[in-house]
């Protein structure tokens, strides 16, 4: 008998095929063979001619190859294999069974064409991701940040309540203890109520090394009103809430951790705080966070107000009131309880504290609506933002799947006339679209993911809740139901294509550009669509960038370069005379000023651009006081020693700089900024007026340059720069001017500060320059991502209207052939498609500039210097987006034009 | 003796009918087809051969290898519960069809 299996193997060609495959099929084809052979062989026929007869079974080897190559390659035919077999079960199913085999089948058709088309697949999946994981991206942080819910037990019955001016908008809120005391014992709405104040810091000492810790003050209700009790010990006692008690302290979990190593035995331990000895008598538990995420590290009683005030005279104290609803009273009702007993308190009081009162009113906020309220308007503008970068993606998918409907047009149509419903086929056209939306949504996640990763890592602190932003599976969920969406929204153009599309003309050859028609309708929409929302997104991004360069560009009236700050605060308890303090500051500068590479130092009581520490009504004897308006009598106070002014290359206008001699035994003097010259002493010579009367009045000796002291967006406020001498503060900042990098001199500033006093530490510790960059990160974040955004969106955008211009005119090739073979010139057809190009392209930058204008209003609270409608924004946006459009319409213009018209004409 | 596109459609319902009742190896299906239609339709193994691929593939039957004594090793095919429901459909559709056309094409006697 002839080698059948030797006989197959030469002839059957299988490629890639497994090799245990190959060898199976080799074998089940040579058994039949011999099973042919055999049986000719029983027939009597001779060995040879059995053999042929054997033989003539297979007449093509090459194309019984081909056809199990096909099957057998295990890759594109796998896919062939499930489209089959969903194909054979849907027909095999009952109704529902039929419906979502039929989708399993178009999934997987879908999934063959992507394969087929990688080009396509790869473009339109890659628009969808960015898209998609913009979107994902900025849900997450949202997710987190709006969506949160405050850590409390009832946290709705949790407000804030304050009193404001009825203009000021959402800052902190605050009120004055005497308010709160007459609130807490007269409302009826409030279950708890408390007030507290956590802005100052204190040095705990006695436990490592000496560190300055956040330290906030609260009243009696205060764990009542959130509802936590401390994981070790109590919270404080009546006694301990009074003046004079047992000085008490509650620790958070974080400084328990740190500094007492998590050791429950802490609970009755004396601790020293600013050199006095406190008991401590609870540790919150882990996850404890202060209403208003200003967490301190110690907690401390807020001594009852009518005693404290007893001992301050008449000391105002500005706190933060919150408190818990009575079951069923809603925060209107509540407000309205609260302003009764505030008009009382308003009209009891006198002098200043009563004009103060007057003018303000009383608001209860609900902490969420607090918490999340501050950031909702940027939130919300880049949720924006992100909406109409989807939108762009969408489009672009729309056009890249309706220009390729177009070349399917013929299989469609082709379809349709085989019978195959047009239902059918607009739902296979759609869940192409989806399967494409869907992959994009993946690859989407992987970059949310990444953007998520960027944000918590270089994201301001500020954001509430966003170092928690993460992909979960809410976000996952919103990124399905958003990939689903935008897939049926791209879907729907070529369906709807699909459905016009008339099916004989469809067939016939050369009938392109009628059963376009119809198409192009439909992407001129598009592209009126695509343009108008790219110059929507590029008038918001030029708007944001132009803010920023505008903050950037600010004049700061001082040099931060090469600068270093560093803070102390003198315990009052060791350093109680005035002198005491003196002596220190002036050993410390003199010793900081012979350190290598210091060029200056100075001491001052605020750092600049971080605010006052303290401000003073200002009467200027014989000067009319200005008109009144908000803050009309007020000015920022900063202490200063001599050559401050020189260290920080603030200029010296008019006048002298501070001097030795301005000391405690000489008439008190002080020096004012330009503000504070032009708003108390217009049209005067301010060198010898006095502030102030009597013998504490002060002499102006000198006007200095402004300084943004209460940061960047705030107009410099009128100041006195007093002398360190004559008002020696325990609360002391260096500002160093070194010859090189100012980190350079921390090891030797600190160890000269250790020599001074072991117990003192230095605490923020930063160059002027990083202050700079941190003071502004919040609005620079929010400008660096919309305008990041907005970049690509605006790339996705001018790709989009692009390819939609550039494809539409190159389709219209045969027109022009025609058209020039008509004797129309060259110049004549460029001037058609331009024409008409510039025609939509001014729709859609009409429809832009209308919907910028509405939406541009939103984003008025991060604008800075810069009107939402600024009109160059515009026009720059407006020209950059119709250069676009031109240059997609004349370069393929130019091309089509370039070609033979008889080219043309042959062409399809 | 038919058009190759007659024979094309109609060969996965003959392979699956055979199959109906009893397994049967490659062979012998093609032998069966031969027999059955009295030599009318007929199979060679390079087209019968890919059809048993395509089939198992779209896993309406399953082959496996197996030894008779004193034979040698074949491979058997089966019907699939999936290929029992299809066979049933194409059945009923093919009556339908040849029905339909029976219809048209017979000759109409006044």
């Amino acid at each position: 008998m002839p080698d059948w299996h030797g006989y197959v193997r030469e002839r059957l060609r299988l490629g890639d095929v497994q090799p245990e495959r190959e060898a199976e099929i080799v074998e089940e084809v040579a058994r039949q063979l011999e099973d042919a052979y055999e049986e000719a062989l029983r027939k009597g026929l001779s060995e040879k001619e059995a053999e042929a007869a054997a033989a003539a079974h297979v007449a093509d080897w090459q194309a019984l190859s081909e056809e199990l190559r096909l099957s057998r390659t295990g890759k594109l035919p796998g896919l062939d294999r499930l489209i089959e077999r969903s194909r054979d079960r849907a027909s095999l199913s009952g109704r529902m069974g039929r419906f979502a085999y039929g989708v399993w089948f178009d999934v997987l058709f879908a999934w063959r064409l992507l394969v087929k088309n990688r080009g396509y697949a790869i473009a339109a999946i890659l628009t969808m991701a960015i898209g998609i994981g913009a979107n994902t991206a900025i849900f997450s942080v949202i997710n987190s940040a709006l969506f949160f819910h405050p850590p409390y037990p009832n946290a709705s019955q949790i407000v804030f309540a304050a009193t404001t001016k009825p203009e000021a908008g959402t800052g902190r809120p605050l009120t004055f203890d005497r308010v709160f005391e007459s609130w807490s014992r007269k409302n009826r709405s409030f279950a708890f109520m408390a007030d507290y104040d956590d802005i100052w810091k204190t040095t705990l000492t006695g436990a490592g090394a000496p560190e300055r810790l956040p330290y906030a003050e609260v009243s009696a209700g205060f764990f009542s009103v959130l509802g936590v009790q401390p994981m070790l010990g109590r919270t404080f006692s009546a006694s301990e809430m009074v003046v004079g008690g047992p000085p008490a302290a509650v620790l958070t979990y974080a400084v328990w951790r740190s500094r007492f190593d998590a050791n429950p035995d802490v609970i009755g331990r004396t601790i020293h705080l600013d050199d006095k000895p406190y008991t401590v008598v609870g540790v919150m538990p882990e996850g404890f966070e202060f209403p208003d995420f200003n967490n301190p590290g110690v907690i401390r009683p807020l001594l009852s107000v009518q005693a404290a005030n007893l001992a301050a005279g008449q000391f105002v104290h500005v706190v933060w009131v919150v408190g818990r609803l009575k079951r069923g009273v809603a925060p209107s009702q509540a407000q309205a309880d609260l302003e009764m007993i505030f008009r009382h308190v308003a009209s009891a009081s006198t002098g200043g504290y009563r004009r103060l009162l007057q003018r303000e009113r009383a608001v209860v906020i609900p902490l969420r609506e607090w918490l999340v309220g501050k950031t909702r308007p940027a939130l919300l503008v880049l949720w924006g933002a992100v909406g109409f970068l989807l939108l762009i993606a969408c489009v672009n998918v729309a056009n890249l799947a309706l220009a390729r409907a177009l070349a399917r047009e013929k299989e469609i149509a082709l379809r349709v006339a085989l019978g195959a419903e047009r239902r059918r086929v607009m739902r296979q056209l759609v869940t192409e679209s989806v399967l494409v939306a869907t992959l994009g949504g993946a690859a989407g996640v992987a970059i949310a993911y990444a953007v998520v990763l960027i944000v918590r890592h270089f994201g301001p602190p500020e954001l509430p809740r966003l170092h928690n932003a993460t992909i979960d599976f809410p976000v996952l969920f919103f990124t399905l139901g958003v990939s689903v969406i935008a897939g049926v929204l791209a879907g729907l153009a070529p369906a709807r294509a699909a459905w016009r599309l008339p099916t004989v003309e469809a067939l016939k050859e050369g009938t392109r550009s009628s059963a376009g028609r119809g198409h192009r309708r439909l992407r001129n929409a598009l592209m009126i669509a695509e343009i108008a929302m790219a110059l929507m997104l590029a008038i918001g991004a030029g708007l944001l960038v132009r803010s920023f360069l505008k903050i950037t560009g600010l004049d700061l009236g001082l040099d931060p370069h090469n600068v270093l700050t560093a803070s102390l605060a003198l315990p009052l308890a060791r350093y109680t005379r005035h002198a005491e303090r003196l002596a220190f500051e002036q050993s410390l500068l003199k010793r900081v000023r012979n350190l290598p590479g210091v060029a200056a130092v100075a001491g001052t009581d605020d750092i600049p651009m971080t605010n006052f520490n303290e401000a003073m009504g200002v009467e200027i004897p014989g000067v009319p006081p200005p008109p009144s308006g908000p803050l009309a009598f007020a000015a920022g106070v900063s202490t200063v020693t001599p050559g401050f002014f020189r260290t920080m290359r603030i200029s010296l206008l008019t006048g002298r700089d501070f001097r030795a001699s301005d000391s405690a035994r000489n008439a008190p003097v002080a020096i004012v900024n330009q503000a504070f010259a032009r708003h108390f002493l217009p049209n005067r010579k301010p060198i010898g007026e006095r502030i102030g009367n009597g013998p504490q009045a002060m002499r102006i000796v000198g006007v200095v340059a402004d300084v943004r002291q209460r940061g960047l967006l705030n107009a410099p406020m009128p100041t006195i720069y007093t002398p360190y001498a004559q008002h020696p503060t325990a609360f002391v900042s260096l500002v160093i001017r070194t010859s090189g990098n100012p980190e350079a001199i921390v090891p030797a500033l600190r160890a000269q500060v250790e020599q001074l006093d072991g117990e003192l530490p230095v605490f923020g510790v930063a160059t002027m320059d990083q202050r700079l960059a941190k003071m502004e990160a919040e609005r620079r974040f929010e400008m660096i991502v919309l305008t990041a955004f907005a970049i690509v969106a605006l790339l996705l955008a001018v790709l989009g209207v692009y390819s939609v211009i550039s494809y539409s005119v190159s389709e219209r090739t045969r027109e022009f052939g025609i058209r020039m073979a008509l004797g129309a010139q060259r110049s004549a057809v460029t001037r058609i498609v331009v024409g008409s190009t510039l025609a939509m392209a001014l729709a859609g930058v009409a429809i832009g500039i209308g919907g910028a204008l509405a939406l541009t209003q939103y984003l008025r609270s991060l604008l800075f210097h810069i009107q939402p409608d600024d009109f160059r924004t515009f026009a720059v946006a407006a020209g950059l987006l119709l250069g676009v459009a031109l240059l997609a319409a004349i370069l393929p213009a130019l091309r089509a034009t370039e070609v033979d018209p008889v080219t043309a004409l042959r062409c399809e | 003796m038919f058009g190759r596109d007659l024979k094309k459609g109609s060969a996965e319902l003959l392979v699956l009918a055979l199959l109906e009742d009893r397994p049967r190896h490659g062979y012998e299906i093609g032998k069966l087809i031969e027999r059955r239609s009295r030599g009318r339709i007929t199979f060679r193994i390079g087209s019968l051969y890919p059809i048993l691929c395509r089939l198992e593939e779209r896993g309406l039957i399953r082959g496996r290898w197996v030894e008779k004594a004193g034979e040698r090793r074949r491979r058997f095919y089966r019907l699939t519960a999936d290929g029992r429901k299809f066979l049933a459909e194409q059945r009923n559709l093919w009556e339908q069809f040849v029905a339909a056309v029976n219809q048209i094409a017979r000759p109409r006697h006044a």
